[in-house]
Protein backbone atom coordinates (compact mmCIF):
# COMPACT_ATOMS: atom_id res chain seq x y z
CA UNK A 1 0.00 0.00 0.00
CA UNK A 2 1.59 2.99 -0.92
CA UNK A 3 -0.49 6.39 -0.07
CA UNK A 4 0.74 9.17 -2.76
CA UNK A 5 -0.18 12.73 -1.71
CA UNK A 6 -0.28 13.85 -5.21
CA UNK A 7 -2.78 11.17 -6.17
CA UNK A 8 -4.85 11.84 -3.39
CA UNK A 9 -5.05 15.64 -4.60
CA UNK A 10 -5.66 14.35 -8.28
CA UNK A 11 -8.59 12.85 -6.71
CA UNK A 12 -10.16 15.58 -4.76
CA UNK A 13 -10.00 17.88 -8.20
CA UNK A 14 -11.28 15.11 -9.77
CA UNK A 15 -14.33 14.62 -7.45
CA UNK A 16 -14.59 18.29 -7.17
CA UNK A 17 -15.05 18.67 -10.79
CA UNK A 18 -17.65 15.64 -10.53
CA UNK A 19 -19.63 17.16 -8.20
CA UNK A 20 -19.34 20.87 -10.14
CA UNK A 21 -20.92 19.16 -12.54
CA UNK A 22 -23.24 17.38 -10.82
CA UNK A 23 -24.30 19.99 -9.01
CA UNK A 24 -24.81 22.84 -11.93
CA UNK A 25 -26.04 20.21 -14.60
CA UNK A 26 -27.57 17.30 -12.76
CA UNK A 27 -28.91 18.47 -8.99
CA UNK A 28 -29.79 22.17 -8.98
CA UNK A 29 -32.12 21.47 -12.53
CA UNK A 30 -33.82 18.89 -11.02
CA UNK A 31 -34.47 20.90 -7.83
CA UNK A 32 -35.53 23.51 -9.49
CA UNK A 33 -38.06 21.57 -11.47
CA UNK A 34 -39.12 19.42 -8.24
CA UNK A 35 -39.69 22.41 -6.28
CA UNK A 36 -41.66 24.09 -9.65
CA UNK A 37 -43.33 20.86 -9.18
CA UNK A 38 -44.53 20.73 -5.68
CA UNK A 39 -45.40 24.18 -5.76
CA UNK A 40 -48.00 23.82 -8.80
CA UNK A 41 -49.10 20.40 -6.66
CA UNK A 42 -49.57 23.10 -3.58
CA UNK A 43 -51.66 25.26 -5.79
CA UNK A 44 -53.65 22.59 -7.61
CA UNK A 45 -54.61 21.42 -3.93
CA UNK A 46 -55.45 24.50 -2.46
CA UNK A 47 -57.45 25.33 -6.01
CA UNK A 48 -59.24 22.13 -5.32
CA UNK A 49 -59.94 22.83 -2.11
CA UNK A 50 -61.61 26.49 -2.91
CA UNK A 51 -63.38 24.32 -5.68
CA UNK A 52 -64.86 21.94 -3.24
CA UNK A 53 -65.52 24.98 -0.80
CA UNK A 54 -67.43 26.49 -3.39
CA UNK A 55 -68.85 23.55 -4.87
CA UNK A 56 -70.78 23.17 -1.21
CA UNK A 57 -71.52 26.38 -1.08
CA UNK A 58 -73.67 25.82 -4.32
CA UNK A 59 -75.34 22.71 -3.06
CA UNK A 60 -76.18 24.68 -0.12
CA UNK A 61 -77.65 27.35 -2.13
CA UNK A 62 -79.26 24.98 -4.70
CA UNK A 63 -81.10 23.26 -1.88
CA UNK A 64 -82.01 26.66 -0.54
CA UNK A 65 -83.53 27.32 -3.94
CA UNK A 66 -84.94 23.71 -4.09
CA UNK A 67 -86.88 24.41 -0.80
CA UNK A 68 -88.05 27.86 -1.71
CA UNK A 69 -89.18 26.34 -5.10
CA UNK A 70 -91.05 23.32 -3.78
CA UNK A 71 -92.96 25.66 -1.13
CA UNK A 72 -93.61 28.25 -3.95
CA UNK A 73 -94.88 25.06 -6.01
CA UNK A 74 -97.00 24.22 -2.97
CA UNK A 75 -98.92 27.58 -2.94
CA UNK A 76 -99.10 27.54 -6.65
CA UNK A 77 -100.58 24.47 -6.71
CA UNK A 78 -103.16 25.23 -3.43
CA UNK A 79 -103.77 28.25 -5.62
CA UNK A 80 -104.60 26.55 -8.87
CA UNK A 81 -106.70 23.89 -6.51
CA UNK A 82 -108.77 26.58 -5.54
CA UNK A 83 -109.29 28.55 -8.38
CA UNK A 84 -110.20 25.02 -10.28
CA UNK A 85 -112.72 24.61 -7.95
CA UNK A 86 -114.20 28.12 -7.67
CA UNK A 87 -113.99 27.62 -11.88
CA UNK A 88 -115.84 24.18 -11.78
CA UNK A 89 -118.22 25.25 -9.28
CA UNK A 90 -119.28 28.38 -11.35
CA UNK A 91 -119.32 26.46 -14.15
CA UNK A 92 -121.28 23.80 -12.65
CA UNK A 93 -123.91 26.82 -11.40
CA UNK A 94 -123.84 28.23 -14.86
CA UNK A 95 -124.66 24.66 -16.66
CA UNK A 96 -127.16 24.15 -14.09
CA UNK A 97 -128.78 27.81 -15.07
CA UNK A 98 -128.00 27.43 -18.80
CA UNK A 99 -130.15 24.10 -18.43
CA UNK A 100 -132.66 24.80 -16.17
CA UNK A 101 -133.68 28.11 -18.79
CA UNK A 102 -133.14 25.46 -21.46
CA UNK A 103 -135.66 23.58 -19.89
CA UNK A 104 -138.13 26.30 -19.17
CA UNK A 105 -137.72 27.61 -22.80
CA UNK A 106 -138.76 23.77 -23.82
CA UNK A 107 -141.61 23.74 -21.56
CA UNK A 108 -143.01 27.27 -22.65
CA UNK A 109 -142.45 26.28 -26.21
CA UNK A 110 -143.86 22.58 -25.40
CA UNK A 111 -146.81 24.33 -24.12
CA UNK A 112 -147.12 26.20 -27.18
CA UNK A 113 -146.94 23.51 -29.43
CA UNK A 114 -149.11 21.40 -27.35
CA UNK A 115 -152.04 24.41 -27.46
CA UNK A 116 -151.51 24.73 -30.90
CA UNK A 117 -151.93 21.43 -31.35
CA UNK A 118 -154.78 20.75 -29.57
CA UNK A 119 -156.12 24.09 -30.86
CA UNK A 120 -155.28 22.06 -34.39
CA UNK A 121 -156.83 19.11 -33.61
CA UNK A 122 -160.07 21.02 -31.55
CA UNK A 123 -160.95 22.01 -35.14
CA UNK A 124 -160.54 19.24 -36.84
CA UNK A 125 -162.15 17.33 -35.19
CA UNK A 126 -165.18 20.05 -34.90
CA UNK A 127 -165.46 19.71 -38.84
CA UNK A 128 -165.12 16.05 -38.54
CA UNK A 129 -168.42 16.48 -36.39
CA UNK A 130 -170.12 18.65 -38.16
CA UNK A 131 -169.58 16.87 -41.15
CA UNK A 132 -170.74 13.54 -39.59
CA UNK A 133 -173.41 15.58 -37.92
CA UNK A 134 -175.16 17.25 -41.37
CA UNK A 135 -174.67 13.89 -43.06
CA UNK A 136 -176.37 11.69 -40.07
CA UNK A 137 -179.06 14.36 -39.26
CA UNK A 138 -178.94 16.32 -42.65
CA UNK A 139 -178.83 19.51 -40.47
CA UNK A 140 -176.19 21.94 -40.70
CA UNK A 141 -175.00 22.74 -36.67
CA UNK A 142 -173.69 26.35 -36.46
CA UNK A 143 -170.44 26.62 -35.26
CA UNK A 144 -170.83 27.98 -31.76
CA UNK A 145 -172.77 25.17 -30.71
CA UNK A 146 -170.13 22.58 -32.81
CA UNK A 147 -167.73 24.23 -30.70
CA UNK A 148 -169.27 24.08 -27.05
CA UNK A 149 -170.05 20.48 -27.69
CA UNK A 150 -166.15 19.11 -28.96
CA UNK A 151 -164.72 21.05 -26.37
CA UNK A 152 -166.59 19.59 -23.10
CA UNK A 153 -166.01 15.87 -25.35
CA UNK A 154 -162.38 17.37 -25.46
CA UNK A 155 -162.36 18.32 -21.74
CA UNK A 156 -163.58 15.21 -20.43
CA UNK A 157 -160.64 13.30 -22.74
CA UNK A 158 -158.30 15.13 -21.67
CA UNK A 159 -158.93 14.16 -18.27
CA UNK B 1 -4.19 -17.38 -19.30
CA UNK B 2 -1.47 -16.00 -17.59
CA UNK B 3 0.74 -18.69 -15.33
CA UNK B 4 0.64 -15.87 -12.28
CA UNK B 5 -3.03 -14.71 -10.73
CA UNK B 6 -1.48 -11.33 -10.27
CA UNK B 7 -3.72 -9.33 -7.40
CA UNK B 8 -1.94 -6.13 -5.91
CA UNK B 9 -3.03 -4.45 -3.33
CA UNK B 10 -1.89 -0.96 -4.45
CA UNK B 11 -2.74 0.61 -7.45
CA UNK B 12 -0.11 0.60 -10.59
CA UNK B 13 0.83 3.26 -12.71
CA UNK B 14 0.19 2.98 -16.22
CA UNK B 15 1.95 5.91 -17.41
CA UNK B 16 3.41 9.38 -16.20
CA UNK B 17 2.37 12.45 -16.78
CA UNK B 18 5.09 14.64 -15.90
CA UNK B 19 5.40 13.74 -12.22
CA UNK B 20 2.61 12.47 -11.36
CA UNK B 21 1.79 8.69 -12.25
CA UNK B 22 -0.98 8.20 -13.78
CA UNK B 23 -2.41 4.65 -12.05
CA UNK B 24 -4.63 2.15 -13.38
CA UNK B 25 -7.46 3.35 -10.22
CA UNK B 26 -6.41 6.58 -11.38
CA UNK B 27 -7.58 6.42 -15.29
CA UNK B 28 -10.50 4.26 -13.80
CA UNK B 29 -11.57 6.85 -12.47
CA UNK B 30 -11.43 9.94 -14.86
CA UNK B 31 -13.28 7.31 -17.34
CA UNK B 32 -15.77 6.99 -14.60
CA UNK B 33 -15.77 10.95 -14.17
CA UNK B 34 -15.85 11.21 -18.05
CA UNK B 35 -18.76 9.58 -18.07
CA UNK B 36 -20.84 10.89 -14.49
CA UNK B 37 -20.43 14.51 -16.55
CA UNK B 38 -21.81 12.74 -19.94
CA UNK B 39 -25.02 11.62 -17.66
CA UNK B 40 -25.23 14.61 -16.17
CA UNK B 41 -24.91 16.65 -19.64
CA UNK B 42 -27.26 14.20 -20.59
CA UNK B 43 -30.13 14.86 -18.05
CA UNK B 44 -29.69 18.90 -18.16
CA UNK B 45 -30.47 18.21 -22.55
CA UNK B 46 -33.27 15.98 -21.60
CA UNK B 47 -34.65 18.69 -18.72
CA UNK B 48 -34.44 20.97 -21.85
CA UNK B 49 -36.07 19.04 -24.39
CA UNK B 50 -38.63 18.39 -21.47
CA UNK B 51 -39.58 21.59 -21.18
CA UNK B 52 -40.54 22.03 -25.28
CA UNK B 53 -42.14 18.68 -25.61
CA UNK B 54 -43.51 18.38 -22.27
CA UNK B 55 -42.74 14.53 -22.46
CA UNK B 56 -40.10 12.78 -19.39
CA UNK B 57 -37.76 11.05 -20.47
CA UNK B 58 -35.62 7.91 -18.67
CA UNK B 59 -33.05 9.83 -17.97
CA UNK B 60 -34.87 12.56 -16.49
CA UNK B 61 -36.79 9.83 -14.75
CA UNK B 62 -33.77 8.11 -13.55
CA UNK B 63 -32.05 11.79 -12.48
CA UNK B 64 -35.22 12.17 -10.01
CA UNK B 65 -35.75 9.24 -8.67
CA UNK B 66 -32.15 9.57 -7.42
CA UNK B 67 -32.45 13.14 -6.48
CA UNK B 68 -35.24 12.59 -4.70
CA UNK B 69 -34.69 9.26 -3.11
CA UNK B 70 -31.33 11.04 -1.52
CA UNK B 71 -32.92 14.39 -0.56
CA UNK B 72 -36.06 11.98 1.74
CA UNK B 73 -32.78 9.87 3.33
CA UNK B 74 -30.87 13.52 4.50
CA UNK B 75 -33.88 14.83 5.26
CA UNK B 76 -34.64 12.06 7.50
CA UNK B 77 -31.54 12.72 8.91
CA UNK B 78 -31.39 16.33 9.44
CA UNK B 79 -35.18 16.96 9.45
CA UNK B 80 -34.19 20.60 8.31
CA UNK B 81 -34.70 21.70 4.86
CA UNK B 82 -32.40 24.35 4.46
CA UNK B 83 -29.47 21.94 5.67
CA UNK B 84 -30.71 19.18 3.42
CA UNK B 85 -30.05 21.37 0.51
CA UNK B 86 -27.00 22.16 1.55
CA UNK B 87 -25.62 18.81 2.19
CA UNK B 88 -27.47 17.60 -1.25
CA UNK B 89 -24.73 18.48 -4.17
CA UNK B 90 -21.90 17.00 -1.64
CA UNK B 91 -24.26 13.88 -0.55
CA UNK B 92 -25.12 13.33 -4.30
CA UNK B 93 -21.88 13.74 -6.28
CA UNK B 94 -20.88 10.70 -3.22
CA UNK B 95 -22.88 8.37 -3.83
CA UNK B 96 -22.98 9.02 -7.78
CA UNK B 97 -18.95 8.91 -8.13
CA UNK B 98 -18.73 5.65 -5.14
CA UNK B 99 -21.14 3.91 -7.22
CA UNK B 100 -20.00 4.10 -10.61
CA UNK B 101 -16.50 3.61 -9.65
CA UNK B 102 -17.28 0.51 -7.67
CA UNK B 103 -20.07 -1.14 -10.69
CA UNK B 104 -16.92 0.11 -13.00
CA UNK B 105 -14.65 -2.28 -10.62
CA UNK B 106 -17.32 -5.44 -12.23
CA UNK B 107 -17.04 -4.76 -16.12
CA UNK B 108 -15.29 -7.26 -17.93
CA UNK B 109 -11.82 -6.10 -18.87
CA UNK B 110 -11.69 -4.21 -15.89
CA UNK B 111 -8.10 -5.98 -13.91
CA UNK B 112 -7.72 -8.41 -16.52
CA UNK B 113 -7.13 -6.28 -19.55
CA UNK B 114 -3.29 -4.79 -19.31
CA UNK B 115 0.06 -5.40 -20.37
CA UNK B 116 3.30 -6.98 -18.91
CA UNK B 117 5.80 -4.80 -16.56
CA UNK B 118 9.06 -6.23 -14.97
CA UNK B 119 8.64 -5.26 -11.28
CA UNK B 120 11.22 -3.72 -9.75
CA UNK B 121 11.28 -5.02 -6.46
CA UNK B 122 8.14 -3.70 -5.01
CA UNK B 123 5.57 -5.03 -2.13
CA UNK B 124 3.44 -7.09 -3.89
CA UNK B 125 0.44 -9.88 -3.03
CA UNK B 126 0.77 -12.39 -5.74
CA UNK B 127 -1.56 -15.38 -5.78
CA UNK B 128 -0.45 -18.28 -7.77
CA UNK B 129 -2.81 -20.21 -9.86
CA UNK B 130 -1.24 -23.13 -9.91
CA UNK B 131 -0.85 -24.10 -6.47
CA UNK B 132 -3.53 -21.21 -5.09
CA UNK B 133 -1.55 -20.97 -1.79
CA UNK B 134 -2.90 -17.84 -0.86
CA UNK B 135 -2.10 -15.51 -0.17
CA UNK B 136 1.64 -15.51 -0.89
CA UNK B 137 4.29 -12.66 -0.43
CA UNK B 138 6.43 -12.13 -2.63
CA UNK B 139 9.31 -9.87 -1.07
CA UNK B 140 12.02 -7.65 -1.83
CA UNK B 141 14.20 -9.41 -3.55
CA UNK B 142 16.93 -8.28 -1.18
CA UNK B 143 15.34 -9.37 1.56
CA UNK B 144 16.86 -12.86 2.71
CA UNK B 145 15.36 -15.91 5.21
CA UNK B 146 16.84 -15.10 8.18
CA UNK B 147 19.76 -17.65 9.00
CA UNK B 148 18.78 -20.33 11.48
CA UNK B 149 21.05 -21.93 13.91
CA UNK B 150 22.07 -25.64 11.81
CA UNK B 151 23.99 -28.28 12.28
CA UNK B 152 27.64 -27.93 11.17
CA UNK B 153 27.12 -30.84 8.44
CA UNK B 154 23.84 -28.95 7.43
CA UNK B 155 25.66 -25.86 6.84
CA UNK B 156 26.45 -26.12 3.63
CA UNK B 157 22.92 -27.68 2.55
CA UNK B 158 21.26 -24.16 4.35
CA UNK B 159 23.76 -22.23 2.54
CA UNK B 160 22.63 -23.62 -0.88
CA UNK B 161 19.35 -23.33 0.03
CA UNK B 162 19.64 -19.47 0.93
CA UNK B 163 21.33 -19.24 -2.74
CA UNK B 164 18.77 -20.89 -4.05
CA UNK B 165 16.22 -18.53 -2.07
CA UNK B 166 18.22 -15.39 -3.67
CA UNK B 167 18.10 -16.27 -7.27
CA UNK B 168 14.53 -17.44 -6.97
CA UNK B 169 13.83 -14.21 -5.38
CA UNK B 170 15.30 -11.93 -7.83
CA UNK B 171 13.57 -13.89 -10.70
CA UNK B 172 10.28 -13.79 -9.37
CA UNK B 173 11.08 -9.64 -8.61
CA UNK B 174 12.35 -9.63 -12.13
CA UNK B 175 9.67 -11.54 -13.87
CA UNK B 176 7.27 -10.00 -15.54
CA UNK B 177 3.94 -8.86 -13.53
CA UNK B 178 0.70 -8.30 -15.25
CA UNK B 179 -0.49 -5.15 -14.81
CA UNK B 180 -4.18 -4.15 -15.84
CA UNK B 181 -5.00 -1.03 -17.47
CA UNK B 182 -7.96 -0.29 -15.38
CA UNK B 183 -8.89 -0.93 -11.84
CA UNK B 184 -12.01 0.31 -9.46
CA UNK B 185 -11.11 3.92 -8.45
CA UNK B 186 -12.19 2.50 -5.19
CA UNK B 187 -9.78 0.12 -4.87
CA UNK B 188 -7.22 2.18 -4.50
CA UNK B 189 -6.72 4.13 -0.73
CA UNK B 190 -5.31 7.23 -2.05
CA UNK B 191 -8.78 7.68 -3.64
CA UNK B 192 -11.06 6.93 -0.64
CA UNK B 193 -8.53 8.81 1.85
CA UNK B 194 -9.33 11.98 -0.75
CA UNK B 195 -13.37 10.90 -0.22
CA UNK B 196 -12.68 10.60 3.38
CA UNK B 197 -10.65 13.94 3.52
CA UNK B 198 -13.13 15.69 1.59
CA UNK B 199 -15.99 14.61 4.23
CA UNK B 200 -14.18 15.51 7.15
CA UNK B 201 -13.26 18.87 5.80
CA UNK B 202 -17.05 19.61 4.61
CA UNK B 203 -17.84 18.52 8.50
CA UNK B 204 -15.51 20.86 9.78
CA UNK B 205 -16.40 23.72 7.17
CA UNK B 206 -19.96 23.24 7.88
CA UNK B 207 -19.48 22.81 12.16
CA UNK B 208 -17.65 26.05 12.40
CA UNK B 209 -20.50 27.52 9.34
CA UNK B 210 -23.33 26.44 12.31
CA UNK B 211 -21.86 26.60 15.20
CA UNK B 212 -19.34 29.63 14.98
CA UNK B 213 -17.00 29.57 18.30
CA UNK B 214 -18.76 27.32 19.97
CA UNK B 215 -17.11 24.20 17.40
CA UNK B 216 -14.18 25.16 18.76
CA UNK B 217 -14.93 24.34 22.03
CA UNK B 218 -15.46 21.05 20.88
CA UNK B 219 -11.65 20.26 21.09
CA UNK B 220 -9.86 23.04 22.69
CA UNK B 221 -11.81 23.49 26.28
CA UNK B 222 -10.13 24.69 28.95
CA UNK B 223 -13.54 24.67 31.40
CA UNK B 224 -11.84 21.37 32.81
CA UNK B 225 -9.70 19.02 32.56
CA UNK B 226 -11.68 16.19 31.72
CA UNK B 227 -13.01 18.45 29.35
CA UNK B 228 -9.52 19.27 28.01
CA UNK B 229 -9.42 15.34 28.07
CA UNK B 230 -12.27 14.80 26.29
CA UNK B 231 -11.70 17.76 23.44
CA UNK B 232 -8.31 16.11 22.78
CA UNK B 233 -9.86 12.32 22.32
CA UNK B 234 -12.50 14.40 19.60
CA UNK B 235 -9.76 15.90 17.80
CA UNK B 236 -8.02 12.29 17.66
CA UNK B 237 -11.37 11.12 16.44
CA UNK B 238 -11.86 13.46 13.73
CA UNK B 239 -8.37 11.92 12.28
CA UNK B 240 -9.43 8.59 12.85
CA UNK B 241 -12.80 9.01 11.32
CA UNK B 242 -10.59 9.99 7.95
CA UNK B 243 -8.47 6.87 8.61
CA UNK B 244 -11.76 4.36 9.54
CA UNK B 245 -13.93 6.05 6.31
CA UNK B 246 -10.94 5.21 3.83
CA UNK B 247 -10.45 1.81 5.20
CA UNK B 248 -13.43 0.49 5.24
CA UNK B 249 -14.57 1.63 1.50
CA UNK B 250 -10.98 0.49 0.27
CA UNK B 251 -11.17 -2.74 2.54
CA UNK B 252 -14.90 -3.98 0.84
CA UNK B 253 -14.01 -3.16 -2.66
CA UNK B 254 -10.48 -4.83 -2.81
CA UNK B 255 -12.31 -7.54 -0.87
CA UNK B 256 -14.45 -8.16 -3.40
CA UNK B 257 -12.24 -7.60 -6.02
CA UNK B 258 -9.66 -10.46 -4.26
CA UNK B 259 -13.01 -12.73 -3.69
CA UNK B 260 -13.85 -12.27 -7.71
CA UNK B 261 -10.50 -13.18 -8.76
CA UNK B 262 -9.93 -16.09 -6.80
CA UNK B 263 -13.33 -17.61 -7.62
CA UNK B 264 -12.67 -16.97 -11.23
CA UNK B 265 -9.55 -18.75 -10.80
CA UNK B 266 -11.07 -22.11 -9.43
CA UNK B 267 -13.99 -22.50 -10.65
CA UNK B 268 -14.63 -20.27 -14.38
CA UNK B 269 -17.95 -21.06 -15.02
CA UNK B 270 -21.20 -20.33 -13.42
CA UNK B 271 -20.26 -19.79 -9.96
CA UNK B 272 -18.88 -16.88 -10.57
CA UNK B 273 -22.05 -14.83 -11.19
CA UNK B 274 -23.53 -15.46 -7.76
CA UNK B 275 -20.33 -13.52 -6.38
CA UNK B 276 -20.72 -10.90 -8.89
CA UNK B 277 -24.39 -10.30 -8.28
CA UNK B 278 -23.10 -10.17 -4.58
CA UNK B 279 -20.63 -7.24 -5.35
CA UNK B 280 -23.28 -5.84 -7.36
CA UNK B 281 -25.06 -5.35 -4.29
CA UNK B 282 -21.98 -4.75 -1.93
CA UNK B 283 -21.22 -1.26 -4.68
CA UNK B 284 -24.57 -0.30 -4.22
CA UNK B 285 -24.36 -1.01 -0.12
CA UNK B 286 -20.80 0.68 0.03
CA UNK B 287 -22.24 3.87 -1.72
CA UNK B 288 -25.28 4.32 0.20
CA UNK B 289 -23.18 3.45 3.55
CA UNK B 290 -20.38 6.21 2.54
CA UNK B 291 -23.52 8.61 1.82
CA UNK B 292 -25.21 7.85 4.94
CA UNK B 293 -22.41 8.35 7.32
CA UNK B 294 -21.12 11.48 5.50
CA UNK B 295 -24.94 12.82 6.39
CA UNK B 296 -24.73 11.56 10.33
CA UNK B 297 -21.00 13.63 10.43
CA UNK B 298 -22.43 16.66 8.91
CA UNK B 299 -25.73 16.72 11.08
CA UNK B 300 -23.66 15.88 14.36
CA UNK B 301 -21.32 18.61 13.41
CA UNK B 302 -24.05 20.62 12.64
CA UNK B 303 -25.30 20.80 16.19
CA UNK B 304 -24.40 21.64 19.45
CA UNK B 305 -22.92 19.93 22.46
CA UNK B 306 -26.75 19.70 24.18
CA UNK B 307 -28.25 17.33 21.34
CA UNK B 308 -25.16 14.68 21.98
Amino acid sequence: MDIQLPQIIFQVINFGVVMGALTYLLYKPIQKLMDERASRIVEGQSAAEAALAQKANLDESKRKIEREAEKKAAILIEEAAKKATEIKREAVEKARVESQAETSKLKDQWQIEKHQLTQDMRQEMIRAVMTVTQKVIGVKLDEKTDAKLIGDELSKLMK
Amino acid sequence: MSANLHISISAEPVFHLGNLAITNSILTSLIVSTLIISFAVAVNWSLTIAKSTKKIGTLQNLAEFLVEGLYNLIQSVTNDHTKTRRFMPLIVAYFVFILCNNWFGLLPGVGTIGFKEVAEGEEQVVLLQQDLSLPVAQVQASETKPLEVAEPNQVSNTTTEIAETNVDSEAKSKSPVFVPYFRAGTADLNTTIALAMITQFAAQFWGLSYLKFDYIKKFINFSSPIMFFVGILELVGEFSKVMSYAFRLFGNIFAGEVLLTVISALVPLVVPMAFYGLEIFVGAIQAFVFSLLSIIFYQVATLGHHYE
